[in-house]
């Protein structure tokens, strides 16, 4: 019993010593564009709101800092932290918030050397840009709103969304399992070398047009139209197929990279 | 004999039986006595006497049947004539209001086929305003949507090409500026689009947009890429998957 007590008073004085929470109410706003340089992980929520709370794992990271943390904040009264990406309006979370019409621009003011992991909750159906910059990643489920994500160096993983997606990655590889696939518009991803993992559910009606220099290894059965005339000099050749008698367009590119497609 | 003239005088009256007792008697006495006086007498008796015998000759029945059947004949002729008239007038302000319905109908036939032919002719022209207007949506898949359809338009079309050399410098998104360069490629027989092509390889930092531009160049022969690449090649900040991209392409173009 005393074990149970002082766990819970322990975890409870983690949890009040941890940062609260930014929340911003996204009434209007029907698509959030948000870039950072880090790790973003983003969940999908019911309310109608923004959250943003800096990962627990950094946290943990400072918390043996937290003696010069105090020493810090004393340096840091009366001053407000100023920024060369814009200003920060999020009470001191370090992010530049602007609405433009129904567009919300959420821009990390932090470089990657400060931010150690971002967990943002946006409503389940909101349209998204996320740009991980450089060295960031993304991560995120749940999703039924168009999604855009780009990313040089991270991964992008994608759980239980259902497009349309926009995805451009570089080294980072790319892994997206759909739990349906919409047919409003296009989905695009593509990469320079990485992989590419894709999953849909195995009744999807699409137009497919797969394309790389790397291989491409499927379970779908596709119908592929041998051609005749000039051999392809550059070795690039798409396969273009039919899933299901057709549907929305999936383009699934990459320069060099595997293409790995699974039919759930 | 002026008794004589008196008494002619009375003589009608006398036959008549009109004179008073006084002047009768002395008509009749008179009578007895002169000849010429009885004579007048005899003459007007014998007058009058044929006006009594001549009976008013009554028109016979034939003539009222013969007047009834005309003016029966006169109306029926007439009557038609009437009848005749009302449907002329009808016909005449039918044939008015008919030609101008006709007109109407015409004319709103006339415009509307018109509008048909304009439609047609325009229906090239709607879409194409529509793809151009699906250029600037916010949503990126939206844009790649609209890209992929400029591939409908002809070559002449400047105003789709410019649009999508736009979105190939200028989209925030590497995708549709993928998409865009894919297209233009399509119109690359352009000396704007080539030269377009030419310079995003050298504006581009995107390095996936650069590997796709790396190969259109190649594919369409664009002999001054190869100074650019040849630049790439000695750049440090090429990575080397772009490099190998060159290489390949580079040794199509010398």
């Amino acid at each position: 019993m005393k074990k149970i007590v002082t766990l819970i008073l322990f975890v409870s004085a983690i949890a009040t010593a941890q940062k609260k929470d930014f929340t911003y109410a996204l009434s209007g706003v029907n698509k959030v564009v948000l870039s950072s340089d880090t790790k973003i992980v983003l969940t999908a929520g019911n309310s109608l709101q923004l959250v943003i709370q800096e990962s627990s794992s950094s946290h943990k990271k400072h918390s043996h800092w937290h003696k010069e943390d105090k020493a810090k904040e004393d340096k840091r009264k009366g001053l407000t932290a100023i920024y060369p990406g814009g200003k920060d309006n999020t009470n001191g979370f370090g992010f530049s918030i602007k609405k433009e019409g129904s567009i919300l621009y959420v821009t990390d003011l932090k470089s990657m050397h400060q931010r150690h992991g971002l967990k943002i909750t946006l409503p389940k159906n909101m349209n998204m840009s996320v740009d991980a910059g450089n060295l960031g990643s993304i991560e995120m489920e749940g999703f039924t709103g168009e999604v855009e994500a780009s990313a040089n160096v991270g991964k992008i993983q994608m759980k239980n969304v259902t497009g349309p997606i926009t995805v451009n990655a570089n080294v980072g590889k790319v892994d997206i399992d759909f739990s349906k696939v919409s047919q409003k518009s296009p989905i695009t991803i593509r990469t320079s070398v990485s992989e590419i993992d894709v999953a849909l559910p195995g009744n999807t009606k699409a137009d497919l047009e797969l394309r790389t220099q790397g291989t491409v290894y499927t379970n779908f059965d596709f119908e592929i139209p041998t051609k005749k005339g000039m051999p392809n000099v550059s070795g690039r050749k798409s396969i273009v197929s039919k899933l299901n008698n057709g549907g929305v367009k999936i383009y699934i590119k990459s320069s060099m990279g595997n293409i790995y497609l699974r039919k759930k | 004999m002026t008794k004589c003239n008196e008494i002619q005088e009375k003589l009608s009256q006398f036959i008549e039986g009109d004179l008073p007792e006084v002047a009768n008697s002395e008509v009749k006495k008179h009578l007895k006595n002169c000849d010429a006086c009885q004579k007048e007498l005899e003459e007007i008796k014998s007058f009058l006497s044929i006006l009594n015998k001549n009976e008013m000759e009554i028109p016979s029945t034939k003539l009222k049947t013969n007047f009834e059947k005309m003016l029966a004949q006169e109306i029926e002729n007439s009557k038609p004539k009437v009848v005749q008239l009302q449907p002329k007038q009808d016909w005449k302000s039918f044939l008015k209001v008919a030609a101008s319905v006709a007109i109407i109908i015409s004319a709103f036939l006339f415009g509307k086929h018109q509008s048909t032919i304009t439609k047609i002719a325009n229906a090239k022209e709607e879409n194409k305003q529509e793809v151009l207007a699906m250029l600037e949506n916010n949503s990126a898949s939206k844009r790649i949507l609209a890209v992929t359809n400029a591939e409908e338009f002809t070559k002449d079309d400047i105003k789709i090409i410019e649009a999508l050399i736009n979105r190939l410098f200028f989209d925030k998104n590497a995708n549709v500026r993928l998409a865009a360069a894919e297209t233009l490629t399509k119109f690359s027989s352009k000396e704007i689009v080539r030269d377009a092509l030419l310079k995003a390889l050298v504006t581009e930092k995107n390095s996936s947009v650069q590997i796709e531009l790396i190969y259109i160049l190649g594919k369409i022969q664009e002999k001054r890429a190869i100074k650019p690449m040849e630049k790439m090649l000695t750049n440090e900040e090429t990575p080397e998957f772009v490099k190998q991209e060159i290489q390949i392409n580079l040794s199509n173009l010398l």
